[in-house]
């Protein structure tokens, strides 16, 4: 059922894009948030059993939203030469892509070269700043993501790993359950420890718990850094766009604000770069993370925007849609406390430039095709495309 | 160097409001307020505050959430006033 809410004053550009990340949250059910009316009204549809409800607080949270973002502007740092006329080739599941499961693919041929390809790229994309090569563990202390202040900003996304507590009787009970079972048993869940520890929902956070209780050099430490990644992203685990599995690769810098700032400003000429000698049509402009419905959520997202904290690589998709296969993130000192980490006498702070991967295969493809002869030099030329062009 | 009557006024104005949104207990007016433990996340609430108390509509081109001291901060207001 189409439901529309009056908004007590017409939503902004950016209001209509951040309002949506918190609107989805309310309900699962909640489905084609778009607004009407030059932004005036705030439109979805949703179960009849849930209209009225759904209504009241998708006001709420639109009128705290856009109170929040007063008129906060989106700043374009970056536009490359083929966003002004973007043309796509290709469409989103190529042959080789396959949907596991919600959230989980696995790729082989074209697509799987070209993950490759992206992934080595973009580690070489890195090398300007000699950064310290880290494998990071795909499972992340519970305590780590308290500190990163997670559950507290994204609960919705994370997925906690469980498992039988050190109870013969217990196990034994599980085991004799599943004997003749198909499926895992419900009661499974009751039965397990709480979760010491979480599936890695970013793999810059190790870097930061590596440091924990040290005092860096005064020119500050830099990473390497890829992992697999998991959020729950509920009914918007469709395709490579978003998915529960993913991986990231990262560049991180930990030292001194105006080393870790000037630092992000080369990063961000090198992604520049990267875009146009792959024709991507694209962005890199200010944005926010979406952060759950909490008291902060907009006054969070005011200082990211306001204060410039998050560059989002923009990509351009069909149908006006886009896609953030990147971003380059200022954190203040905000971990440096969290980990009682210092330098010079002050806490650390901290600058990540973070690619999720398979993203990039997905625009890419969609933007260039499933055809590598129309591919950009730089790609048709490349070791990983070897003997398919 | 002595500050003048109406700037005095303001900054003392403005420590009392950066105390009480970031729950602080003193802070000096060349301070970083964000090392001092103001949290970004009340940035917005004291940016309300201030609007309010100061009667003035403060500009969203981030120089707000860049002003780190008092001082920086009675400086924004006042630019806000001078526009």
């Amino acid at each position: 059922m189409k439901v529309v809410v009056a908004l007590p004053s017409p939503a902004t550009e950016m209001a209509q894009e951040e309002i949506p990340k918190q609107i989805a949250f309310l309900s699962k059910n909640i489905t084609d948030i778009t607004f009407e009316a030059n932004g005036a009204q705030l439109v979805f549809h949703a179960p009849e059993s849930e209209v009225e409800s759904l209504r009241e607080q998708a006001l709420k949270v639109a009128s705290k939203m856009q109170r929040s973002l007063r008129g906060l502007a989106r700043k374009l740092v970056f536009r490359s030469k083929t966003a002004d006329s973007p043309v796509f080739l290709g469409e989103g599941l190529a042959p080789g892509i396959h949907i596991m499961d919600r959230g989980q693919v696995a790729l082989e041929g074209l697509p799987l070269r070209l993950y490759r390809y992206f992934d080595r790229t973009l580690e070489a994309l890195g090398t300007p700043f000699s950064p310290e090569p880290l494998l990071t563990p795909t499972l992340i202390p519970s305590a780590t993501l308290v500190k990163c202040d997670y559950f507290r900003s994204f609960p919705h996304v994370v997925s906690f790993v469980g498992h039988l507590p050190e109870d013969a009787a217990l196990v034994e009970a599980f085991r004799a359950r599943h004997e003749n079972a198909n499926e895992l048993d419900p009661k499974a869940l009751t039965e397990m420890a709480p979760p010491e520890a979480c599936l890695s929902p970013a793999v810059c956070y190790h870097a930061y718990s590596l440091n924990r209780n040290r005092d860096l050099p005064a020119q500050g430490l830099r990473y390497s850094v890829v992992g697999r990644c998991f959020r729950y992203e509920s009914g918007k685990m469709t395709d490579l766009r978003r998915l529960w599995e993913f991986t990231m690769r990262e560049i991180v810098f930990l030292g001194m604000r105006e080393n870790v700032l000037a630092l992000r400003e080369q990063a961000l000429k090198l992604v520049s770069q990267y875009l146009e000698v792959h024709s991507m049509a694209g962005e890199i402009r200010t944005a926010s993370d979406p952060f759950f419905i909490v008291p902060d959520a907009g006054a969070k997202t005011y200082f990211q925007i306001s204060s410039e904290t998050k560059y989002e690589i923009s990509l351009m998709l069909p149908d006006h849609e886009r896609l953030a296969a990147g971003s380059l993130n200022y954190h203040t000192d905000f971990f440096g406390r969290a980990f009682a980490c210092n330098v010079g006498g002050l806490p650390m702070e901290s600058v990540c430039i973070a690619f999720g991967l398979e993203r990039w295969v997905y625009a890419f493809m969609a933007q260039h095709g499933h055809n590598p002869k129309n591919y950009p030099e730089a790609v048709r030329s490349a070791p990983e495309l070897a003997g398919c062009v | 160097m002595a500050e003048a009557p109406d700037n005095a006024g303001d900054l003392e104005q403005v420590i009392a409001l950066i105390l009480k949104v970031g729950k602080l207990s003193r802070l000096e007016p060349d301070q970083d307020i964000y090392v001092a433990g103001f949290s970004s996340t009340r940035t917005l609430e004291l940016l309300f505050e201030v609007e309010d108390i100061f009667s003035v509509q403060i500009p969203d081109d981030g120089r707000f959430p860049a002003a780190r001291t008092a001082r920086d901060i009675v400086g924004v207001i006042q630019g806000s006033r001078a526009s």
